[in-house]
């Protein structure tokens, strides 16, 4: 290569035979919108009577706020450090290579956790509600009875699995085939969602009858007998946006929205360093954000707010043998099986997808460590045919497995058992993220991160401003009692993964270190990709 | 001195045996490539074990600033890419360094324009290639104007290579200019360069 100085004008004097990367802006924003996955919105809404008081639209808002400033944090490391491994990468290198490795292991933990969780997930609210409705509607037992056992442990855990495998197969496929189907899931489910709001609106103006499809269906007078329900359980009906409720449920959205922040697993792959991840994870958290809201208003506004509440309250009865859950309203105010079918791929395509960003996540930081030899280096082993990371893919299906088993057949572990986990990684990232601009200050200068507003780095002002609802959110997975985010058993694993996390690395680099191999020196370069 | 830098083209299909054969010549494969072809790179990269020789293999495709298409190319090529392929390699590229330009000159100054031997300037392949695509036909013509403003301004370039240089220079990009162009390309080139008319390319890193 010539060094002279060009003589004429946009001549370069760098390479000009590097690589393209393959992972476009707008399949990174479906990827984000996955792994926040819309459909946790079945469950999100169903919590709502334990929050008397809250307003989901409020809190989903406030929650997105903090979330699009973690998502800069995030998105500007990544800028940083464009290379695939996730918070690995960035905290190694900058914080310590302990704290990496912690931080790291722990994700990926709760990830493979939630790769098989969601598998259930894709069996309690997926399947079930569809065959379900479905069977209600055509008045099939068969139909009725395949959706009840989708609810069982062994139907959670039968279709759970499968989709454990299929989705650790496709990722396993490589990750080409991996962004084509999402493309077009992720459309399919996008349709869905519209045609779903589409419907609720509908209701909301009075062109679709929920009162009279759910009474058609569950018998005269059987709208007010839930709501009658609800009241002799004094339950709080009435609709009001108080503070302290509103910002206490902001645990719920949080554990959706904060979650496209896992795209940095595959920095290195994904175009536009400069500006591709930022569009990719605060453009997926907005729309998320938009839709959830959008599901709320108009969900709560078709079925009557009052209703809505009544049907979620713990112990009330339907009349139906349907769950309270927003794609079961859907079909009901649809009253037709074609639009009970249509109305469900937002939640039967979204779920698979969620499992998609847990597994590619936790391969690529198992993949990570073996490269850098702070796990066995068969981790590190790539697919001769596909050229996946496949021992450390393997991992974590099996790790989802056992994750799958726990959850369906004993009560040890609740839907939010990780978010203390997580939020504890992310505070740790945006804590970092305050004080790099001015700790690294070379490297930040000469960054594509180096944005500044009034003269402060955006990084910090974007860590400042995520940091008070990571504090929050911690707090609350400790007091809240709700779903069991707080349980003894939650509480003593994020404690116990910490605590292996710490001693892993200490005892691999000590085990390294007899062998006349300095793992600390991996720290001090960038990976790869 | 050997080759320091050498590109090769081959069919997708034959990937493995061509990661076998650079393997029994004791060459490592780049582990930026390496494990970015899960992704969809159509690309090889191997390092030479003790001398400074990197060898790039494109598959099927050479996917850079723009894509130049050698599937149906491969089957007529007989020990080397033609000569017009060679050039497309070059016009493709947005970021264009003084090598890149004194490769151009090696090329035009010596290839005659037209005609459609494997040692002549191809104009339907060009056709083919540039009328389809805008952005591509764009950084072509830039890079084509480039070669000749620098060429001028050489004072080592003989007075001959230079005469030929710039009229072939001129001659390709009146060709291409003039084309008729297909309701895509009319398309894309009235949103012009406001959007990214080409793909990043990054640099190939290894530590």
């Amino acid at each position: 290569m010539s060094t002279k100085t060009p003589t004429v004008p946009g001549v370069f004097t760098r390479a000009s035979s590097g690589l393209v990367r393959q992972v476009g802006t707008l399949d990174a924003v479906y990827y984000g919108v996955m792994a926040i996955t819309v459909a946790y919105m079945v469950f999100i809404v169903a919590a709502l009577p334990n929050y008397p008081g809250a307003s989901i639209e409020w809190s989903t808002l406030i929650t997105t706020v903090g979330a699009v400033a973690l998502g800069i944090v995030y998105a500007l490391f990544a800028a940083v450090y464009p290379r695939s491994g996730g918070e690995y990468v960035f905290l190694s290198r900058t914080v310590h290579p302990l704290v990496g490795f912690v931080i790291s292991f722990e994700q990926t933990f709760w990830y493979a956790f939630y790769f098989g969780v969601n598998g259930a997930f894709f069996a309690i609210y997926g399947l079930s509600p569809l065959f379900t409705t479905l069977g209600l509607q055509l008045k099939a037992t068969a139909l009725q009875n395949l959706g009840d056992w989708f609810s069982t442990p062994l139907g959670e855990f039968v279709a759970g699995s499968a989709m454990v495998l299929l989705i650790g197969g496709l990722v396993f496929r490589g990750m080409r085939g991996y962004f084509r189907f999402q493309r077009w899931g992720g459309t399919i489910a996008l349709g869905s969602t519209l045609l779903t709001i589409l419907l609720f609106i509908l209701g909301t103006v009075g062109v679709l009858h929920f009162q009279q499809a759910f009474d058609s269906l569950a018998g005269s007078g059987a709208y007010q007998k839930v709501i009658a329900g609800a009241q002799a359980q004094h339950q709080v009906l009435t609709w009001s946006t108080q503070l302290g409720p509103t910002l206490n449920f902001m645990i719920w959205p949080a554990f959706s929205l904060l979650f496209s922040v896992n795209m940095v697993s595959f920095s290195g792959e994904i175009k536009n360093v400069r500006r591709g991840q930022l569009i990719g994870i605060v453009g997926s958290m907005v729309v998320s954000a938009l839709l959830m809201i959008a599901l709320t208003f108009f969900g709560r506004h078709a079925v009557g707010t009052d209703w809505l509440i009544a049907a979620s309250t713990p112990g009330n009865k339907l009349g139906l043998p349907l769950a309270p859950y927003l794609n079961n309203f859907a079909a009901i105010l649809a009253n037709n099986p074609v639009m009970t079918i249509l109305v469900s791929l937002w939640v039967v395509l979204v779920i698979p997808y969620a499992l998609g960003s847990n597994v590619i996540y936790g391969s690529r930081a198992i993949f990570a460590w073996g490269l850098d030899g702070v796990a066995p280096s068969h981790a590190g082993d790539v697919s001769e045919r596909y050229h996946t990371p496949a021992v450390a893919i393997l991992t974590m299906v099996i790790a989802a497995e056992i994750a799958l088993a726990i959850f369906a057949f004993t009560p040890w572990v609740a839907i939010l058992s990780g978010l203390l986990g997580f939020s504890l990684a992310f505070l740790v990232v945006c804590l970092t993220g305050l004080a790099f601009p001015f700790w690294h200050r070379d490297t930040f200068t000469n960054s594509p991160a180096a944005i500044r507003w009034g003269g402060v780095p955006l990084m910090t002002i974007a860590a400042i401003v995520a940091t008070p609802l990571l504090l929050f959110l911690i707090w609350r997975t400790f007091v809240d009692q709700t779903y069991g985010a707080s349980t003894p058993i939650s509480i003593v694993v994020n404690i116990v993964v910490f605590v292996l996390g710490i001693a892993w690395f200490l005892g691999i680099r000590a085990f390294r270190k007899q062998r006349g191999v300095d793992v600390d020196r991996q720290f001090k370069e960038i990976p790869v990709e | 001195m050997p080759a320091q830098d050498i590109d090769y083209v081959a069919p997708l299909k034959d990937e493995k045996r061509i990661s076998e054969l650079f393997g029994r010549l004791e060459y490592a494969p780049d582990p930026a490539v390496a494990y970015s072809r899960e992704y969809g790179i159509q690309r090889l990269i191997f390092h030479h074990p003790s001398e400074p020789i990197k060898v790039d293999v494109f598959l099927d495709v050479l996917h850079m600033a723009h894509t130049i298409d050698f599937r149906k190319r491969l089957p007529e090529m007989r020990t080397t890419a033609t000569i017009t392929d060679l050039l497309l390699a070059k016009l493709q590229i947005h970021e264009i360094t003084e090598k890149d330009l004194q490769d151009l000159v090696a090329i035009l100054a010596t290839h005659d324009v037209g005609g459609s031997g494997e040692e002549t300037i191809d104009l339907d392949r060009l056709r083919q290639v540039l009328t389809n695509d805008w952005g591509f036909e764009y950084t072509a013509v830039q890079n084509l104007k480039k070669v000749g403003q620098w060429v001028e301004a050489n004072g080592k370039v003989p007075p001959s290579t230079r005469a030929a240089t710039v009229a072939r220079a001129q001659e390709l990009t009146s060709a291409v200019t003039s084309w008729p162009k297909g309701l895509r390309w009319r398309m894309r080139a009235a949103v012009g360069t406001r959007l990214r008319w080409y793909e990043e390319v990054e640099e190939v890193e290894r530590k």
